[in-house]
């Protein structure tokens, strides 16, 4: 039984060899964690699309510069959040604030899709993600919310584990700060909670 | 930290799941945009040109700082031999003229790296013995010593499938699709990759003063498809162009086997190799680091001596590192005593001049 993994390395190979096809297994593969990724980040599903798209197209270009001896996840990962950088560097975050997304969400002014995100809780956590740094926003995306390992955010981000175990002790502080200044509720239910958020 | 947890990981999949429409749309965009790429490559790979030309007439107005900017440009260019410039250095007087690279300098013993293919050359100062890795299908001429045609000794693997079968295998040196070199201080490692056969494994070379150590890396052997490949034994064998009369005795350290024994056991697997013969007292020296145990790993040691010929006795030492699994166990001597075999293909010996060819297999 081959895990997840040394399928994907096989489609590699495969791709390298030149079938199209793999790659678009590869794509099948990993498009919903990359969407997943990209939306957290980017803020807006527009951008998100277009980052995504553009980093398939890296991977693809890249693919032969591909070590098999790495994992390939937090390969494609880092290949994903290079693309967020630079598409911030040439949009220099002028991108509408998710709480305004939110809102315009609410006006249903925007694609009936975002429903789900109508939770007040998920709205205020997701409010106080954006108010991370993108440094922390990244730990806690692919640490959280992508389930992946400590030692393969390390691999994404390319910094040592301790550094990533850092910063998610950190990010945690500083999203429970702005839950606590977003709702005075909250702060009755995180303070309970101070000694736990340790990582 | 439980709660927050649990409403990080519900954000999450509160992200609305795409639908399959629009996956194929994406799926279309990134097909059309990499086919569009190709066709108008951007415009940044016309700038190197131009950057170039400019270097070039300032070289030629400013010859000062010729070797300042060639330097820079040789840093500064996108090859794949980017990597190996920080290892390899040129050598000022080669003495194995066929290559151009040396990799490590270690004592008597020099690691040379044939670019030009995936061939390791070991140069003994010493005894001016020159030994290298698999051979491939050139014509090669040392020194104008010797001329050998290699031609259909390539890149050997013997392996167990899935059905605990020992199954040999020759892959042609045409079939490689690609090759990686990862450099590193003693050494380097050279990932041969089939893409046809979808396997690929690496093996590492260690230099050390007087000896060579061949080891495949754990989870560096990748493979798909029909080969099931349980267990590897690799043949990263090396052949010699000095006259070598056999192998050289080895001290009495460590666990002895009797080599000619084991060979007439492989030979009820193996019908189609005839077992390596060694001069009566030679023996193959199986040693193990780490007796604790804790490191799982044990290599088989061969003291390659040039005998006779007036060449100096001053060989040196090539240690094949095994890979182990977990299951590895822990009564090792017994289990070398009886399950390890070496043999060598068969072969025209005196027109190849090869004196071992080593394998090793761990059922």
């Amino acid at each position: 039984m081959k895990s997840k993994e040394e399928y994907v390395k096989s489609l590699v190979i495969k791709c390298l060899a030149g079938e199209q096809e793999a790659f678009r297994n590869i794509f099948d593969c990993y498009f919903q964690e990359l969407y997943r990724t990209a939306f957290v980040l980017m803020k807006s599903p527009i951008d998100a699309d277009d980052v995504v798209q553009e980093a398939f197209i890296r991977v693809f270009n890249s693919l032969d510069k591909y070590d098999l001896n790495r994992p390939f996840r937090p390969w494609i990962q880092r290949i994903l959040l290079n693309a967020c950088k630079d598409f911030w560097k040439r949009k220099r975050w002028n991108l509408v604030p998710i709480e305004q997304l939110y809102d315009l969400i609410d006006n249903g002014a925007v694609c009936p899709e975002y429903e789900c995100l109508k939770d007040e809780e998920l709205k205020k956590l997701a409010a106080a993600m954006q108010k991370l740094s993108p440094k922390h926003r990244m730990v806690v995306v692919l640490h959280f919310l992508n389930g992946m390992r400590i030692n393969e955010v390390a691999e994404v981000v390319d910094a040592p584990s301790g550094t990533v175990k850092s910063r998610l002790h950190h990010a945690l502080k500083a999203l429970r700060r702005h839950l606590t200044a977003m709702d005075s509720s909250y702060l009755e239910f995180w303070l309970g909670r101070e000694e736990e958020l340790t990582v | 930290m439980i709660q927050l947890d649990r409403s990080l990981r519900r954000l999450g999949e509160s992200v609305p799941t795409p639908k399959e429409e629009k996956c194929i749309q994406m799926w279309r965009n990134i097909v059309t945009e990499l086919h569009l790429r190709r066709l108008n490559p951007s415009k940044k790979r016309i700038w190197p040109w131009v950057l170039l030309s400019s270097v070039l007439l300032f070289i030629i107005f400013n010859s000062a700082l010729r070797e300042a900017f060639v330097f820079w440009l040789i840093k500064g260019s996108p090859s794949t031999t980017q990597i190996m410039n920080k290892y390899v250095h040129s050598v000022d007087t080669p003495t194995v003229g066929y290559l151009s690279n040396i990799v490590v300098r270690n004592g008597d013993l020099n690691l040379y790296l044939q670019t030009t293919g995936s061939k390791l050359w070991v140069e003994n100062l010493k005894t001016g013995q020159i030994w290298h890795s698999q051979a491939d299908t050139e014509g090669i001429s040392i020194n104008g010593s010797r001329s050998i045609d290699f031609t259909n000794n390539l890149f050997y693997l013997s392996y167990v499938n899935h059905a605990q079968q020992i199954t040999r295998m020759v892959l042609p040196y045409e079939d490689l699709t690609s090759i990686n070199y990862y450099p590193f201080d003693s050494g380097i490692g050279v990932q041969y990759n089939f893409a046809d056969h979808m396997f690929s494994i690496r093996i590492n070379w260690h230099l050390g003063p007087d000896y060579i150590d061949i080891e495949i890396p754990n989870n560096s052997i990748i493979s798909v498809g029909d080969l099931q490949i349980e267990k590897i034994a690799l043949i990263p064998f090396l052949a010699a162009f000095a006259p070598i009369d056999d192998l050289g005795r080895i001290g009495t350290d460590g666990t002895s086997l009797d080599v000619t024994t084991a060979l007439q056991t492989l030979n009820k697997y193996e019908g189609d190799y005839f077992a390596m013969v060694l001069n009566g007292a030679d023996q193959a020296v199986f040693r193990f680091p780490d007796d604790s145990g804790v490191t799982k790993k044990a290599y088989v040691e061969f003291d390659l001596s040039a005998k006779g010929q007036g060449i100096p006795e001053k060989g040196f030492k090539v240690r094949y590192y095994l890979p182990f699994d977990q299951s590895f166990s822990p009564n090792r001597s017994d289990l070398f005593q009886k399950e390890v075999f070496i043999y060598r293909p068969k072969l025209n010996l005196d027109q190849m001049l090869l004196p071992m060819v080593n394998t090793y297999r761990l059922i």
